[in-house]
C-alpha cells in the first residue's frame, strides 16, 4: 500500500504546481502541454483536490481505521509469539492482513506511519516547498525522525534464535534493510544539497574539488551503500549460521522458523522447512513463519 | 528497498533539480518502481495520455478496488449473518 500510494500522490500533487512565463502565459510544471488557465485543467484541479483527501489522507486514514478497529485482535497477547499465533490463526483478519503482516503485533500501526512519510516526502513537499532548500532540509528531518523511531521499535517482524526467546539481531530482517535504505537515504538527500549549491552558484570545473562529474560519481555510488551495509550484515549472519546447525526449523504445518528464516536468508529457509518436514514442533515459531512466509510472498 | 529507489527517481522531479547525467540514468531505471504503466505502454497512438488524465485512471483504479473490497466485504457479512440463521 505504501508502495502503490506515493506514484499517485505524486501525480494528484502535480496538478497543482504552474510555472508563469513572461508573456503572461502559465503551464504546468509536469507536463508542458497544459494550459494553466484552460477550463479543463480548472476542472482536474478541482478533481485532483477531491483525490488529495480521497486518496492520499483518505487511504491511510481508513487504513489506520481498520487497523484502530481490529488492533486488539492484531495483537492480542502480551506475549509476542503467542499473539503472532493467535493473529495468524484468526480469519477474520484475512481482508486486512497485508497491512499488518509484515510488522511486528506490537507495531501494528506501522504501514500507516510508512504511508504518510513517503507522502510527505513524495506529495506535500512537492506541492509547499518546490526547488528550495527547505524542501531537502524536511526530506532530511522526516528521514531522522523515522530512523530514530526505527531503530528504537524495529517494527519489522524479527527472526528469533532456535531457544524462541531472543532476537537474532545478526540475521538480517527487513528492519536492517530499512534503516540501511534510510542512512542511504540521508546521503543522497546531502548530495542532492550540494548539487543545488553547485547549480546555484556555478560549477568550477577544473579548479574546484567538487566537480559534476565528481559528484555524479559519488550519487551513484551513494545508491548501493544500502545494499553493501546488506551484504556485510548477510556475510557476518552466514558466519553465524554453521553454530546454529541445521535442526532449526520445527514448524510443521506453518513451515514454522523455515518460514521465519525465509525473510533473513534462503539458507535458514531450507533448513527450517527440512525441519518443518521432519515433523517438528508446533506452535508459536509456527505462526511466526507463517506471516512470515505471506510477508514474502506478498 | 523498492520504497527507496522510487523516492529518488521522484526526487530529481519532485525537487526541480537536474541531475548529472549518469545519476539520472539510475533514476529513470527507478522510475519502474513507479508502477506508471502509461510511461512504458505505447498508448500514445491510441490515446493523448496527459498527467491529468493519467491522474484520472489511477485513482479511479483505486477507488474502484476499495468498492469492490468494501462490496465484497459486506457479501461476506451477509453471508454470514444469513447462514447464522
Amino acid at each position: 500500500m505504501s508502495f502503490i500510494l506515493p506514484s499517485v500522490a505524486r501525480l494528484v500533487f502535480s496538478t497543482f504546481t504552474c510555472i508563469s512565463l513572461d508573456t503572461g502565459e502559465s503551464f504546468l510544471v509536469a507536463d508542458k502541454s497544459i494550459d494553466c488557465a484552460s477550463s479543463y485543467h480548472e476542472i482536474m484541479v478541482l478533481y485532483g483536490v477531491a483525490m488529495a483527501f480521497l486518496v492520499c489522507v483518505g487511504v491511510s486514514g481508513g487504513c489506520f481505521w481498520l487497523l484502530w478497529k481490529h488492533k486488539h485482535q492484531i495483537n492480542p497477547h502480551e506475549d509476542r509469539d503467542e499473539a503472532l499465533r493467535i493473529r495468524a490463526e484468526d480469519e477474520s483478519l484475512d481482508f486486512i492482513r497485508f497491512i499488518f503482516v509484515s510488522y511486528e503485533p506490537e507495531c501494528w500501526y506501522w504501514e500507516v506511519v510508512e504511508m504518510v512519510r513517503m507522502l510527505f516526502v513524495t506529495g506535500f513537499l512537492v506541492v509547499i516547498f518546490r526547488g528550495s532548500y527547505s524542501q531537502i532540509c524536511i526530506c532530511m528531518v522526516i528521514t531522522v525522525v523515522a530512523i530514530a523511531y526505527l531503530a528504537s521499535r524495529k517494527p519489522f517482524l524479527q527472526v528469533r534464535k532456535e531457544d524462541n526467546v531472543t532476537v537474532d539481531e545478526d540475521a538480517p530482517n527487513n528492519n536492517t534493510v530499512a534503516l540501511a535504505m534510510m542512512w542511504q537515504t540521508i546521503v543522497t538527500l546531502t548530495l542532492c544539497n550540494v548539487l543545488k549549491g553547485k547549480e546555484a552558484e556555478g560549477w568550477d570545473e577544473g579548479t574546484g574539488m567538487m566537480t559534476k562529474k565528481r559528484l555524479d560519481v559519488m550519487m551513484v555510488s551513494s545508491q548501493f551503500l544500502g545494499l553493501f551495509v546488506l551484504g556485510l550484515k548477510t556475510k557476518r549472519a552466514g558466519e553465524g549460521d554453521g553454530e546454529r546447525g541445521a535442526g532449526v526449523g520445527g514448524g510443521g504445518e506453518y513451515g514454522g522458523e523455515g518460514g521465519a528464516g525465509g525473510e533473513g536468508s534462503s539458507r535458514e529457509a531450507r533448513e527450517g522447512g527440512g525441519g518443518a518436514r521432519e515433523g517438528g514442533e508446533r506452535g508459536a515459531k509456527g505462526a511466526q513463519g507463517k506471516e512470515l512466509t505471506d510477508n514474502n510472498h506478498h | 528497498m523498492l520504497q527507496y529507489y522510487q523516492m529518488v527517481s521522484m526526487l530529481s522531479v519532485a525537487s526541480a533539480l537536474p541531475f548529472p547525467p549518469t545519476m539520472s540514468g539510475v533514476a529513470n531505471v527507478g522510475w519502474v518502481t513507479n508502477l506508471d504503466v502509461f510511461s512504458f505502454a505505447p498508448t500514445g497512438c491510441a490515446v493523448v495520455m496527459d498527467i491529468h488524465r493519467r491522474m484520472l485512471s489511477y485513482t479511479v483504479v483505486i477507488i474502484m478496488a476499495g468498492l469492490a473490497t468494501s462490496v465484497s466485504k459486506s457479501v461476506q457479512a451477509f453471508r454470514g449473518g444469513s447462514s447464522s440463521l
